[in-house]
């Protein structure tokens, strides 16, 4: 897992890791069981402090998108997420709107932000079956 | 009390009636990284001082992992490893031999520890100290430090005259060793975008006072740069308001809470609020050291007329 | 640790002392081998009044000159130990080491007055040893108790200028000081003298060392011994005061 983080950015560290780490495993290269680095080796890569790693951990863990064995070490979900949808639904709206605000500030069509959309979702899914052929190649 | 590494108490320090440290309660929790923060003689230097025991303060007092400054000052100095802002040594002395004469203080020094940062800061062992550049005084010392395997890290400009490779190294052992083994380290530097990277506590000191002292990702959550567009725009600081630049009809805002409610309240008023945003902690910290009214274009006839009325 | 430290930095100090005294020393020696030396043993008899002048006049010149070697050396340790702290800024590092700063004001103030001992005992075992040998029988014991009074004056120089280098933050003050304090005591008894006192200076110590180690049995209050070893323990006692209670 290569992780990359811009301390002065306005998105906070632990939320670059967060985003990082869920993009990892929405694009398959993280599958199910899979461990991560720990806390401490990934606090070092990135010469940032231990804590702020942690955080993002943890908050990925309450969003059952990882888990943590009680030795230590901190794997991908086996089932992704078991929410319910209304509170999948609802995490998502926030993105939603940003992305429906600023489409509209820059005078797109409701159409065109909706196939960018579906774009998106295709490459990760591409992405997906890439490393599924390489992980089948690799066996 | 009992998790807090340094606890300061209004801590006064006066020097020929100026006063270096005034009224100082500084706060560093066990295990954290904490970014002590400030302009050229703000006080960071004396405060670490009166800590070290290397001078004494004018009033108040301080513990330093549970044991009082002054009193118990040889069981806080059994646990500290500290770098000061001048490196220096015994100048006769090679590194070698500094090593030798520094372990024989502390029991729980590490042979090992010495070789392995030798060798990662590339320190060079056997040339007088006094022969060596500022970068590699600076790893010597650091060197030292290290090998104590202390609980509590003082470093004042730990990365004075190291190149961008030496810096690195320097923030990859304080990631690992220092924080991923749960010391206390306690940082006064002016590279603040390597604090920013690594501290998770901030202390903001100006004119011997504490400005500010938060976790880094609070104060980064809070802070925010408001630019609105108006008529009329409130133009005069507050509790909240750290900074007012205006140019004609546009206004900045420097926030330090509750920006959204800011922003709320200028839209009531009628204006575009354009933009909230995040700063980094380098503006953060400018804008709260900065005194003087800043002079733009839009309140610079104010300004004028207010100095030639007062004449 | 620092015990080690201090003797590291001293050694050419003390070396360069141990050869001026040895070499003074051995000069009074071949003194006495030529020009034949006081009532308690005779070597050679002197030939002529000029000769025996001319070996009193040598004589009380090599005395004095080992008294200034000695005093000479107890300044330059006294300053130099200490003042080497001040001079590269390294009490910074020193005092933020674990350690009371009373050891390391005393260990400091040890390793010099221990380097004092050897030159002095040196110089007094160089002359016992090439009298003995030049007489051919063992010389009288009671040179080795010339090393008492020596000590205790060299001592007091010592201490004095460790604490005035202190005090003042820098061998050269320090030095300056040591030296302004011996040219006072050199007068000072003189002064007395006209005001019907008597007083011993260090100067004092040295001519009496001096006269031991040439056999004579000059006498000595021994209270003036107890006097100054006290005098010598308050100036460690108030560096010790001084540095603990010194901004750094």
């Amino acid at each position: 897992m290569l992780l990359h983080i811009n301390p002065s950015s306005g998105v906070p560290i632990y939320l670059q890791i967060e985003n990082q780490v869920k993009h990892y495993i929405a694009s398959g290269a993280l599958g199910p069981g899979e461990a991560l680095s720990s806390v401490r080796q990934v606090a070092a890569d990135l010469r940032i402090n231990p804590n702020t790693v942690a955080r993002a951990y943890q908050n990925l863990e309450r969003d059952g998108v990882l888990q943590t064995v009680p030795g230590g070490r901190t794997y991908v979900a086996e089932n992704p997420t078991g929410l319910l949808k209304s509170e999948k639904i609802r995490r998502l709206r926030p993105h939603a709107r940003q992305m429906a605000v600023e489409g509209t500030q820059l005078r797109l069509d409701p159409q065109e932000i909706i196939d960018l959309v579906w774009q998106e979702l295709n490459a990760l899914e591409e992405a997906h079956e890439r490393h599924g052929d390489l992980g089948r190649k690799a066996r | 009390m009992k998790d807090m590494a340094i606890w300061a108490e209004k801590l006064v320090k006066v020097y020929s009636q100026v006063k270096a440290v005034d009224q100082l309660s500084l706060h560093v929790p066990r295990g954290s990284v904490y970014g002590f923060l400030g302009r050229n003689g703000a006080g960071k230097t004396s405060t670490i001082r009166i800590l070290m025991g290397l001078a004494r303060p004018t009033a108040g007092g301080a513990t330093v992992l549970g044991f009082a400054i002054g009193r118990e000052q040889v069981a806080i100095l059994e646990r500290t490893a500290y770098v000061s802002e001048t490196k220096i040594l015994y100048g006769g002395l090679t590194a070698q031999e500094l090593v030798r004469f520094t372990r024989g203080f502390y029991p729980n020094w590490s042979n090992d520890a010495v070789a392995k940062y030798a060798r990662t800061f590339e320190t060079p062992m056997d040339r007088p100290f006094a022969k060596l550049s500022l970068g590699n005084r600076t790893k010597v010392c650091l060197l030292l430090a290290l090998a104590q395997r202390a609980d509590l890290l003082i470093l004042d400009e730990p990365t004075s005259g190291l190149d961008p490779v030496g810096v690195d190294e320097f923030q990859r052992v304080v990631a690992e060793d220092l924080a991923g083994e749960g010391r206390t380290v306690l940082i006064s530097s002016h590279q603040l975008a390597d604090i920013e990277r690594i501290a998770d506590w901030v202390g903001v000191i100006d004119h011997g006072r504490l400005l500010l002292e938060a976790r880094l990702d609070d104060i980064k959550s809070q802070f925010r740069l408001i630019t609105a567009a108006g008529a009329g725009l409130p133009q005069g600081k507050s509790a909240d308001i750290v900074s007012v630049n205006s140019d004609g009809d546009f206004c900045k805002y420097v926030v330090r809470n509750n920006a959204e409610a800011f922003a709320a309240e200028l839209r009531n008023q009628g204006a575009t609020v354009t933009d909230v945003s995040p700063l980094g902690l380098r503006e953060i910290f400018l804008e709260l050291v900065r005194k003087e009214e800043s002079c733009t274009s839009g309140n610079a006839g104010e300004i004028a007329a207010a100095v030639s009325s007062s004449i | 640790m620092y015990f080690w430290k201090c003797w590291r930095d001293s050694r050419g100090r003390f070396v360069i002392n141990l050869m001026l005294v040895s070499a003074i020393c051995a000069l009074v020696i071949i003194m006495e081998a030529k020009f034949g030396g006081p009532a308690s043993y005779q070597m050679s008899k002197p030939a002529s009044g000029v000769e025996n002048m001319w070996a009193t006049v040598g004589r009380m010149v090599l005395g004095g000159l080992v008294s200034l070697v000695i005093l000479f050396g107890a300044l330059t340790f006294g300053a130099g130990s200490i003042g080497e702290e001040f001079k590269e800024q390294t009490l910074g590092f020193l005092f933020t080491r674990p350690r009371r700063r009373r050891f390391l004001v005393w260990t400091c103030w040890l390793v010099g007055a221990c380097e004092l001992l050897v030159v002095i005992f040196l110089g007094v075992v160089v002359i016992f040893g090439g009298l003995t040998y030049l007489s051919g029988r063992v010389y009288t014991w009671r040179l080795l108790t010339a090393v008492v009074p020596l000590l205790v004056g060299a001592l007091a120089v010592y201490t004095m200028t460790y604490f005035m280098t202190a005090v003042a933050r820098s061998s050269e003050k320090g030095i300056s000081f040591g030296l302004g304090i011996l040219m006072i005591d050199l007068l000072l008894p003189v002064a007395a003298y006209f005001w019907h006192r008597q007083l011993t200076s260090i100067w004092d110590f040295m001519r009496t060392g001096c006269a031991w180690a040439a056999g004579s049995a000059r006498a000595f209050p021994v209270e003036q011994f107890i006097i100054y070893a006290a005098l010598t323990m308050g100036f460690v006692l108030g560096a010790q005061l001084v540095l603990e209670r010194m901004e750094v």
